[in-house]
């Protein structure tokens, strides 16, 4: 390989992961790392560390579009945002003290039963709760969005803010042990349990990865794991990536999103669950 | 009917919302310029080692120098040197979730909503604290 080939397949493989990821609300590290470990022979220290930039790429390349759009709900994001950052700094201190082999074990099966469970839930456009619990409503945390397939503004409300509220928790704890995941836990958490449409579900996790991102990717910095020569083609492809993601998701099917990231969480799941077993 | 200053109120939050997309689309938009314009000053600097095995490898190998710190990317930044640029782009870019945040806590205090106010300041005081303990192990 060359420096110009490298370019041009991390280019490439970032633009698809940034696609990805504006879509599904993740960071699209499950695409990035093992390509360029894999393919192209780089240190996955600076993979990781191009991952993460990564992250913050995809959130920001999505950020303007969702925004202006109000896709994203920013109050459900700030409350969760307190308990994902609490939880990665739980992780943090936890690191080294936990046995990690089984941890990718556990968390492998809960992803495959999570993604039973969105599975159970394909064929719904946006069906939403008509009454907030009294935390979300005295949180308000409900909200509207347009939604162009349906071709029309629906409006939902936010229930179980508190069992949300732990998850988030948890996954914080997960991505700050593990370095993976983050996202693909939020959707399912904010879909499922607090009922939130699933559009607008990735469109928060999206935002939310990218500002628990910015603190792990200042330590990276940091530390010197952020090589230019690896980091450029993949936060420009990705950028480029996630800003074609925001307009594809309007022509999306709810439903057709759900079945995406349904083969996302079993591929996740795979991968964990291997690599607790290879330990 | 919405009252008057209800109806104001909003539309003053939609104003700052609207704001600080625009804000954002800028910034997305100087990180891309710095990082690809960087790609492209290192190629042009010696424009035969882009088809270079050794070269690659030689990026590749442990110890390869970049820029670490914010200094050292301002430095080569003046002598357009092409993986200083890019760091910027960067670096740029890592700052706008944090500037996400901090404009949106700017929105719930134009809306006067105190609670919101305080969550938004909690977690970029989490986010402080993570880098500082980042940075201390």
């Amino acid at each position: 390989m060359t420096p110009l080939t490298f370019t041009l397949v991390a280019f490439a493989v970032s633009l698809f992961a940034g696609l990805l990821g504006s879509l599904l609300g993740i960071g699209g590290g499950i695409v990035i790392i093992p390509a360029l470990t894999l393919l192209c022979g780089i240190d996955i220290r600076y993979a990781i560390g191009s991952s993460i930039v990564a992250v913050v790429a995809t959130s920001s390349g999505a950020a303007a579009a969702y925004l202006r759009e109000r896709m994203t709900n920013l109050r459900v994001a700030m409350v969760l945002e307190l308990a994902t950052v609490s939880g990665a700094l739980t992780g943090a201190f936890l690191a080294g003290k936990i046995a990690n082999r089984w941890l990718y074990i556990v968390f492998g099966v809960m992803m495959a039963y999570t993604s039973l469970m969105m599975l159970k839930r394909r064929g719904e456009e946006a069906v939403t709760t008509a009454a907030g619990t009294p935390w979300a409503e005295y949180l308000r945390l409900g909200d509207r969005y347009y939604d162009a397939i349906l071709g029309r503004e629906v409006a939902y409300q936010v229930v179980r803010t508190r069992v949300g509220l732990g998850l988030m928790y948890l996954a914080g704890i997960v991505s700050g042990l593990l370095g993976i995941g983050s996202g693909a836990l939020k959707v399912p958490a904010m879909d499922l349990v607090m009922r939130l449409p699933l559009k607008v579900s990735t469109a928060t996790s999206n935002f939310m990865i990218g500002v628990t991102a910015t603190a792990s990717a200042a330590i990276y910095f940091h530390r010197g794991d952020i090589d230019p020569f690896v980091a450029a083609p993949v936060a420009a492809g990705v950028l480029l990536g996630s800003a074609a993601g925001t307009r594809l998701l309007h022509r999306i099917r709810s439903s057709t999103l759900r079945g995406i990231f349904v083969l996302l969480l079993l591929a996740v799941a795979v991968q964990m669950v291997a690599r607790g077993v290879r330990g | 009917m919405i009252p008057e200053k209800e109806r104001d109120a909003g539309e003053r939050v939609l104003r700052v919302e609207r704001l600080v997309a625009t804000l954002l689309r800028f910034g997305v938009i100087a990180a891309f310029l710095f990082i690809t314009g960087g790609m492209l000053l290192s190629a042009l600097h010696q424009p035969q080692l882009i088809f270079s095995r050794a070269e690659y490898l030689r990026l590749l190998s442990p110890g390869a120098a970049f820029p670490r710190t914010v200094s050292e990317v301002a430095g080569g930044l003046v002598h357009l040197h092409g993986p200083a640029v890019t760091t910027a782009g960067i670096l740029l870019l890592l700052t706008l979730p944090a500037l996400r945040v901090l404009l949106t806590g700017v929105i719930f205090a134009v809306q006067k909503d105190r609670i919101f106010v305080l969550i938004t300041f909690g977690v970029l005081l989490l986010l402080a604290l993570s880098v500082a303990l980042g940075k201390i192990a």
